[in-house]
């Protein structure tokens, strides 16, 4: 082989910079952190994004998990802090990034730094939500459900799926004496849900305070079909409270990596999600309540997350089709480019291309699979709940308060032991170290 | 024979301009920091900021203080604030607002205030104090707090757009601001005064960055 000449020197070296900074696969920290998470060390898994090393690419990806991990272990004020940290770099990442583009267009899409899917920029606030819930500020959750208003709006045909959020954030907004922009909201998830009894058990006290006898007519036409008494559940009476119950069970599924051969020696990657079930802790099933030992009758309102993340990465299909065409056009004509100098040269050149050519699969992985909400009122007191989930899945909560006109916040997640309910910690994993005992 | 290659620009030079740029671009590096001043105003973004604050307590305070209740009251009325509800979609501490009111209005003496967020605190102590740990004559005489007249309340809005989705080189969006106050008697549940405050801000960013 000839030396490169001076001209496709440039062409050589980037090929080699390209192929070293493609030892780029998802920074090292994130990974291991997942995988303490999901063996039951969520403490260990937040000093390892904490201490790590993470690529600026990923920060994104970072906070997101590093978000959720807090939250499912009960740190809640280290999550807020990491989402909100998330959400404005969401933000921040709104632009066209000139150098990462030109890079991206030699190497992959992973050169570029993460933006997140547009299902993933709502699910930030979806946990937020739970966060401030948990903590029992419904006026923090309702700015954060304004905030997935704003999501929902700009890619609304993308995240119609996701039923549970928009319940969510019109349950919130009902909360905080918005009884029409609830009602708004309830009406879409109602519609997105296909008339799901869930929904319209929820809906209809919202839309009868919102004045809207139209809505109101149309919950009680599909709570026609309510043998069981699902609607009766969820409206409060003198000395009663309400239970609002969310579960975050199973695993999100993860991006693949497609393959698509246009010609022996030009291939295009590209990421899809498997048509699979989620895998989880708890096997999905009807969920059931036992309230003293009673049985409560429920229509839990439920989002498959894996669902709504593919409608969300197709909804960049398009966006994902003419970058990897543009990627593809640019590599050949430098790969040709070489050729003319040199053939041998044209063939590592185009090699390097080829391995370099690899699908963007990052996404927040530590995710549930499943959320499900359900609402039930109960006489004020101390209570023993039940919950059921599936085959295995079960928790027992000996110690339920529920206050009168008030409304209890109970967040239950898979754990490597089954179903647990996430309980707010103190100290955040970085902050100040926890005083020892004062002896007495 | 070998070839030269001769630039415009000889290497000292072209050496000296690298080492210049580098200089340059290190300087701007330093870390500083500037005293503000807290009366100004200073926007980064369009989002809720000091400014905003100072604006809508200057407003309202004036309004306030000259509204009929306040201003005919023979003596100065007393009020308990019942907190700003914030609907906007921006985590803002609406406490702030308020206190800085209820500051303005003490101050100049048309308006008397409850400290409700001290009711439990007061009651905690009132409770010491007859437990036997005060001597009975230091102790506080009970059911002497004042009652308030009026209740102060209010709500913080705001409405975000951004420009439509078209080939252009900036994004905009704007976003507006309504702050209303309210004073409720508190005997005839009317509402005998409400006044509100509107900003709007416009922000602009590049699409393209590098």
């Amino acid at each position: 082989m000839r030396r490169p000449s001076g001209r496709f020197r440039p062409a050589v070296a980037l090929a080699g910079l390209a192929l070293i900074l493609n030892g780029c696969a998802t920074s090292g920290a994130i990974v291991k952190a997942r995988g303490d998470f999901r063996a039951g060390q969520p403490d260990v898994a937040l000093q390892t994004l904490a201490s790590g090393k993470v690529a600026e690419r990923d920060r994104l990806v970072a906070l997101m998990e590093g978000g959720f991990i807090a939250h499912a272990s009960g740190r809640i004020e280290d999550s807020i802090r990491q989402l909100g940290q998330a959400a404005r770099l969401v933000d921040e990442l709104d632009a066209v990034f000139v150098g990462e583009q030109g890079a991206s267009l030699l190497i992959n899409d992973r050169a570029t730094r993460y933006r997140g899917e547009y299902a993933e920029r709502l699910w930030i606030r979806t946990v937020q939500m739970l966060n401030h819930l948990m903590l029992g500020d419904w006026q923090g959750a309702s700015v954060e459900a304004r905030q997935a208003i704003e999501v929902f709006d700009r890619h609304g045909d993308a995240l119609q799926a996701d039923v549970f959020t928009r319940t969510l954030l019109a349950r919130v907004l009902d909360a905080v004496g918005e009884p029409d922009s609830a009602a708004i909201e309830y009406a879409r998830a109602f519609e997105q849900s296909g008339g799901q009894l869930g929904v319209a058990a929820f809906a209809r006290t919202a839309a009868r305070r919102a004045g809207r006898p139209d809505d109101v007519a149309r919950y009680d036409k599909a709570l026609e079909r309510d043998a069981e008494g699902i609607a009766r559940g969820v409206r409060t009476t003198a000395g009663q409270g309400t239970l609002l119950l969310v579960m975050s069970t199973g695993q999100v599924a993860q991006k693949r990596a497609g393959n698509l051969f246009l010609a022996p020696d030009l291939r295009i990657s590209f990421p899809y999600y498997p048509n699979f079930p989620d895998s989880g802790f708890s096997d999905e099933g009807r969920i059931r309540l036992l309230l003293d030992g009673e049985a409560l009758p429920v229509d839990p309102v439920v989002t498959r997350l894996s669902r709504v993340a593919e409608a969300s990465l197709s909804a960049r299909a398009r966006q994902v089709a003419t970058r990897q065409t543009l990627r593809v056009v640019t590599k050949q004509g430098l790969g040709a480019a070489a050729a003319k100098e040199d053939p041998a040269l044209g063939l590592l050149v185009d090699a390097v291309f080829f391995l370099l050519e690899e699908a963007d699969t990052r996404s927040w992985q530590t995710l549930p699979g499943r959320w499900s909400l359900i609402e039930h009122a109960m006489p004020a007191g101390n209570h023993r709940l039940e919950v059921r989930a599936g085959r295995d899945g079960r928790v027992v909560l000996d110690d339920l308060r529920i206050d009168a006109g008030a409304t209890s916040v109970v967040v239950l997640t898979d754990g490597p032991q089954g179903l647990v309910r996430i309980k707010p910690r103190a100290a955040p994993v970085n902050g100040p170290p926890t005083p020892p005992p004062v002896p007495p | 024979m070998t070839h030269h290659r001769t630039g415009l620009v000889p290497r000292p030079v072209q050496r000296l301009a690298v080492a210049a740029l580098l200089a340059l671009s290190l300087a701007g590096c330093a870390a500083t920091t500037r005293t503000l001043d807290p009366e100004g105003t200073t926007n980064y973004d369009d989002t809720y900021g000091f400014s905003d604050k100072n604006e809508i307590v200057d407003v309202l305070t004036d309004s306030l203080a000259a509204s009929r209740p306040v201003a005919s009251a023979p003596s100065a009325p007393i009020a308990v604030i019942y907190g700003v509800a914030n609907r906007t979609s921006e985590h803002i501490d609406t406490s702030g607002i308020t206190d800085d009111i209820r500051n303005a209005l003490l101050k100049s003496g048309d308006l008397r205030f409850v400290n409700r967020p001290q009711r439990d605190n007061l009651t905690l102590e009132a409770d010491y104090q007859y437990a036997g740990f005060v001597a009975p004559e230091q102790r506080v005489a009970e059911g002497r707090q004042v009652g308030a007249d009026y209740i102060v309340s209010g709500t913080l809005r705001s409405i975000s757009k951004r420009e439509p989705s078209q080939w252009r080189l900036t994004k905009k969006r704007y976003t507006y601001y309504s702050m209303t106050l309210e004073l409720t008697d508190l005997e005839t549940g009317e509402l005998v005064w409400a006044d509100s405050v509107e900003l709007a801000r416009e922000l602009s960013q590049p699409i393209l960055r590098w």
